[in-house]
């Protein structure tokens, strides 16, 4: 029904963590992307057509915000959404994609499996609804196994999903899930604003123009928050994020853990923009990027300081480095023709 | 103390008899007469007692009965009269007893002392007597040791029959003020006696009392049911029951109390309960003549005198107060509960301030009164001195562990102490963190503006700051209110402290925060004006006549219900309206008598003009009672009063109440107001309301449930009609559901969007807490290009709940187009307060909205806020450019 105290703190308090993470790895978005997609049973017409809604909104935004060729995203979904999908979400058909990617990608490429559908929890084992033989989670740290000298992501929207940090925990691997545990079985609200935080604009947290797993989390994870609130309702999935391997997954990145750095790394740079400092060819450009650079770090350094300063030091230094930024900004605009 | 446990020793004995010599025929009597004792046939006790002879025990049967009856002096009599001796020993502590109840304190000290010397073998219970009558004396360290040595008493195992282990058990209930383990111990005694004669009332109802001191009615409730049960009309049983439903407010407490006084028609603790009861509704002149009932029958009565003292008190009667306090002196010059007792009753006349001061004397007396200590921390937080009255709080709860309101108190407190604190010109607001931003600059508009339009009004200016908090919670709110959750109320005034409900305490068009602030304040005025002697349905009624000042939509509408009730004679007359205050009859009384209330001051404010109203103020802060001001200012008996509101009112609403009531309205009970008349789709119900229409065509619900009918079948022309018809019976008709939603809905269909936003504005405006409506009106008015219409409709409905993040962002993107900064930044501000997930774009988003308001220093802030998260943001760091070069 209201804003959460702790979830303001929480997110006020990554925005340093945000910025950071981007000055820091943005090299992370040379790296070709692959995508699959695999849509579960949905069990009646509506939730099929909200499962495969959903891959048809995230094709989109990959495909023409995002820049991600069309061929390398795969969709697998249920055998009544012909057109909109490359083929049924089987058990053979995904273990086929897999040994695909497998063939057509190296250690550089990252790729991103977006689990979308119903998700269930019995005798301690939880698994994605799928037609034919459901896949369990264990099965799918199996199925993974080939690529595991890639840099993967998985993300599991559906309910009961949260088992699956625990079973495919690897270091630099990210795993979200939209719940916590195997018990929180109902319909989920989370892939609906992870779907829109594809979309970017708003789920652009530090506003470089990029988008990385980590703010889509984020994103999703505190609208998903705001639609309990604001229904009155208890909320019945709390999504939680694992990157660092050790298979006990956060919901908010506290100071000290190592989630949300490789989430952070694993960024979608737009359409047509350039993606590293190292394509520039322009030296003046070069130089002027490694001023702003320069700048950007002695900003993260004021940051530290804050505590030390009055308020109004701290703002009056910090103006000057962004004001420092901003003209630096404009001529790397004007030398380039475009924002970095 | 504590850790002195008592030790447990089983005894087993029934109603024994008090002379080992009876004789045979005797054992026949005492048997029947026992029968007829535990079933409470007292007639029949008496008949079989009435010449008792020498056996003790059905003597004793006959006086316990005689005193539960009523009959004292014959009581007394039998025991052996005023001077005694009684006709054994073992007699004398009962004749003590019966001599206590006719006010002849000396003679039963005399009589206990003569049972000690005795060595009767209750002589026990007559030592419980004799301290209990010194402990509010100069000799109160010798009674507390008379108490302690009950303990002993029992460890040695002397406590072997029911009534001394009801004396153990209340004298460690005495001593648990002093050591709260040692109530434990009293419930043991009171468990050992009602076990050693399940049939005895006497050690069912020290349990009940015991409960009901350490706070648990509901243990209390079930040991009062378990007499109550056998002997329905027990006195003394209904008393302690009475008292617990005073205690848990409810209004069948005074029910209880007369039903005692039918046994008993001077019984000194049912008087005195119901001269309470009754003083607590303001009935001053009443309850003093049933206090004096009280006391005549037994002058040292303690609640009694209590009560005769509050009410000189509370009628500024101070000479008065002080012959009743000397009176007090004469034989209890260390009794604190009389003071205790009228601070307690100060606070429901909202006098805190003399409750304090009264507190403090009782404490004097009495320092262990550990409930006035916590009570009176209580009112000290209540009048804005909170770390004084928070100390005082924990120290009572120290000593009174049981004490829910302390808990709940201290417990909320703990919570507050998190609270963002934010000051204003009149106002220091206290609010959860996390809604500070949102909610802080809205509470202090809207606390100034209540504050200059009532200034403006009442001509003067209260003590300020005022102290506004606003929680979270109901629970919260409840607490700090009255020390218990579940108050239904949204806000309350202490005077110089309010306390409401948040917004977000509950959900949206639940209630209007402003309304209620508006509200609260007033209260604050009619207070401080009348230095805290305005009569509550005055306060009430005039406060919500301000609502409805400041805003047509504010404070309650009359609904069907109220008119029936009113018409049916369920109201209260104006010289009454106290009554549905303190004793509702129907749940909907409540918010009708604030309502009714209120149009009394519709009423002298049109007659007399508002320079009456302040004169009533004035009067009552000079002693004067409404009675006569009505007579001095209205030149009214109170009679006449009565007949002439209740025409003007008639005359007022002459249209609606014919409209509403009468034979065509369909029964309903007064909590139903939404129209459930046909409401079929069928013909036949078309046809019946149809019918009803053509007996009377003035009443109001059948055409609306036709309208309603014929337009959920698609008949547009015909519903416009009936529901055109319904709104000029009824134009202040406010339900959601009534004949203007109808007419939207059929203008919507038909295409006409203006008229249907038309009509959704007008319903919007009837109501205070309409929030579906005028967003619906704002789509509207979207669809039309009404871009003011639909910033007046999001205003309005983000003023009643601010906390829908979304309809800040449509608010704020509608002002930008309209060029409205001023409108801008107000959403700007409430949307970046909702703490939206992407901070870095709304305080970008908000620094726009400052700088086209022109307030360039906020927006540089704002600026570097956005940037100090995305240093990367080109949009901002432009905006800081441009800041620069506007500066």
């Amino acid at each position: 029904m209201k804003p959460r105290a702790l979830l303001s703190r929480a997110v006020r308090s990554l925005a340093g963590a945000i910025a950071l993470c981007a000055v820091a790895l943005h090299t992370a978005e040379a790296q070709d992307v692959w995508v699959v997609q695999v849509v579960g049973l949905g069990g009646n017409d509506h939730y099929t057509e909200r499962f495969t809604g959903w891959a048809d909104e995230i094709r989109t935004h990959l495909v023409e915000r995002w820049g991600v060729e069309g061929e390398r995203i795969v969709t697998l979904g249920e055998e009544d959404a012909p057109g909109r999908i490359d083929g049924v979400s089987r058990r053979e058909t995904i273990e086929a994609t897999v040994e695909r990617l497998t063939r057509e990608t190296g250690p550089a490429d990252r790729i991103l499996f977006v689990l979308i559908g119903h998700g269930s929890f019995r005798d301690g084992v939880a698994s994605l609804n799928l037609p034919g033989r459901d896949l369990t989670a264990a099965e799918w740290n199996d199925l993974l196994a080939p690529l595991s000298d890639r840099t993967l992501a998985l993300v599991n929207l559906a309910s009961s999903s949260g088992p699956f940090v625990q079973a495919l925990a690897a270091e630099g691997r990210t795993v979200i899930t939209a719940t916590r545990s195997g018990q929180e079985r109902n319909e989920t609200q989370f892939g609906r604003y992870f779907v829109e935080a594809l979309g970017g604009g708003a789920s652009d947290l530090d506003k470089d123009g990029r988008l990385s797993l980590f703010e889509a989390y984020i994103y999703a994870r505190s609208e998903t928050s705001r639609y309990y609130d604001e229904a009155g309702l208890l909320a019945t999935e709390h999504a939680q994020l694992d990157d660092d391997g050790d298979g006990e997954a956060i919901d908010l990145p506290l100071e000290d853990t190592a989630d949300g750095r490789a989430a952070a790394a694993f960024r979608f740079a737009p359409r047509g923009a350039r993606t590293t400092v190292a394509t520039v060819t322009d030296s003046v450009a070069t130089r002027i990027e490694a001023e702003i650079a320069e700048i950007e770090a002695r900003l993260a350094a004021l940051r530290a300081e804050r505590s030390t300063m009055s308020q109004e030091a701290y703002d009056l230094e910090l103006e000057g480095l962004l004001v420092e930024l901003a003209l630096k900004n404009r001529e790397f605009r004007a030398r380039t023709g475009g924002g970095r | 103390m504590r850790g002195r446990a008592v030790a447990f020793a089983l005894v087993v004995c029934a109603l024994a008899p008090l002379e080992a010599t009876a004789q045979s025929s005797d054992v026949g009597r005492r048997e029947a007469a026992r029968a007829a004792w535990v079933e409470g046939r007292w007639a029949d006790v008496l008949e079989v007692t009435r010449g008792g002879g020498a056996d003790a025990a059905l003597l004793a049967l006959r006086i316990r009965t005689l005193l539960l009856t009523g009959e004292r002096a014959a009581a007394v009599r039998a025991a052996g009269g005023r001077d005694g001796p009684a006709p054994a020993p073992a007699l004398e502590r009962l004749r003590g007893e019966a001599l206590l109840a006719i006010g002849e304190r000396e003679h039963a000290r005399a009589a206990f002392e003569a049972s000690i010397r005795a060595r009767a073998p209750d002589a026990a219970v007559a030592r419980f007597h004799l301290a209990t009558l010194d402990l509010h004396t100069a000799a109160r360290p010798a009674a507390i040791d008379a108490f302690d040595s009950f303990i002993d008493f029992y460890n040695e195992g002397r406590a072997d029959t029911p009534e001394e282990l009801v004396a153990v058990g209340r004298a460690l209930t005495r001593l648990g003020r002093a050591d709260s383990g040692l109530f434990r111990d009293a419930l043991r005694a009171f468990d050992e006696a009602a076990a050693l004669d399940p049939l005895d009332p006497a050690p069912r109802i020290a349990l009940g009392d015991l409960f009901r001191a350490t706070y648990q009615t509901t243990d209390a409730y079930a040991e009062y049911a378990r007499v109550l049960e056998r002997i329905p009309e027990h006195p003394d049983a209904l008393v302690g029951r009475a008292r617990a439903q005073r205690f848990d407010g409810n209004p069948d407490a005074l029910a209880t109390a007369r039903r005692a006084l039918e046994v008993d028609p001077h019984h000194p603790a049912a008087l005195a309960l119901v001269a309470r009861l009754t003083l607590e509704a303001e009935g001053s002149e009443e309850a003093r003549a049933i206090a004096r009932d009280a006391l005549e029958v037994d002058p040292y009565n303690l609640e009694g005198l209590s009560i005769l003292a509050a009410t000189h008190f509370l009628e500024d009667d101070l000479a008065g107060f002080d012959r009743v306090v000397a009176r007090l002196d004469t034989f209890a010059p260390r009794y604190g509960g009389l003071h205790g007792t009228v601070a307690e009753l100060a606070v429901t006349h909202r006098k805190y301030a003399e409750a304090v001061e009264l507190a403090r004397v009782a404490l004097e007396r009495d320092p262990d009164l550990h409930e006035v200590r916590g009570r009176m921390g209580m009112n000290l937080m209540r009048l804005g001195r909170i770390d004084e009255g928070r100390a005082e709080v924990e120290a009572g709860f120290a000593g009174d562990p049981f004490n829910p309101w302390f808990k709940n108190t201290l417990d909320l407190f703990d919570k507050v102490d998190g609270f963002a604190v934010m000051e204003s010109e009149h106002f220091e607001i206290v609010l959860p963190a996390d809604e500070a931003d949102l909610l802080g600059p809205l509470v202090r508009e809207t606390a100034e503006a209540a504050w200059d339009g009532l200034v403006a009004r009442y001509g003067f200016e209260p003590p300020a700051p005022v102290r506004l908090e606003i929680y979270p919670s109901s629970a919260d709110f409840s607490v700090r209110a009255l020390g218990l959750a579940g108050l239904g109320a949204l806000g309350v005034s202490f005077g110089p402290t309010l306390a409401m409900d948040s917004p977000s305490a509950r959900g949206p068009a639940e209630f209007n925060w402003r309304s209620v602030l508006w509200h609260e304040l007033a209260h604050t005025f009619h207070l401080s004006r009348s230095d805290h002697e305005v009569p509550r349905w005055f306060s009430e009624g005039l406060a919500m006549r301000e609502q409805r000042v400041e805003d047509s939509r504010w404070g309650f509408k009359p609904s069907i219900a109220f008119f029936q009730a009113w018409e049916a004679g369920r109201m209260p007359p104006l010289s009454n309206l106290t009554e549905g205050l303190i004793r509702p009859r129907f749940p909907d009384q409540v918010p009708f008598t604030y309502l009714l209330a209120s149009y009394v001051f519709d009423w002298i404010e049109e007659e007399e003009g508002f320079g009456t109203v302040l004169a009533f103020l004035d009067g009552y802060r000079a002693g004067a009672s409404t009675e006569e001001l009505v007579d001095e200012r209205l030149g009214l008996g109170m009679e006449d009063a009565d007949e002439a509101f209740d025409a003007w009112l008639r005359a007022r609403f002459e249209g609606e109440l014919a409209a509403t009531t009468g034979e065509i309205a369909p029964a309903r009970s007064p909590a139903q107001g939404a129209p459930t008349f046909g409401g079929g789709r069928d013909e036949a119900a078309i046809r019946a309301l149809e019918e009803a229409i053509d007996a009377a065509p003035g009443a109001f619900l059948p055409r609306l449930a036709l309208g309603t009918t014929l337009l959920a079948r698609g008949r547009l022309d015909e519903a416009e009609v009936q529901l055109r018809q319904a709104l000029r019976l009824f134009p202040g008709y406010d339900d959601p559901e009534g004949p203007l939603w109808g007419l939207a809905t059929i203008h919507e269909r038909r295409g006409e969007t203006r008229a249907a936003a038309d009509a959704l504005r007008r319903l919007g405006y009837l109501s205070e807490t309409a929030w579906e409506v005028p967003l619906r009106e704002a789509e509207l008015r979207r669809e039309m290009g009404d871009l003011e219409g639909e910033r007046d409709a999001l205003r309005r409905a983000t003023e009643v709940y601010p906390f829908q993040r979304d309809l800040q962002l449509r608010r704020a993107e509608v002002a930008e187009r309209l060029d409205d900064p001023v409108e801008w930044v107000r959403a700007r501000r409430a949307v970046l307060a909702l703490d939206p997930v992407d901070r870095a774009e709304a305080h970008f988003e908000f620094a726009r909205a400052l700088l086209a308001a022109g307030e360039l220093d906020e927006a540089r802030t704002q600026v570097l806020r956005a940037l100090e998260i995305a240093p990367r943001y080109e949009a901002a760091l432009e905006l800081l450019l441009e800041l620069r070069r506007s500066s």
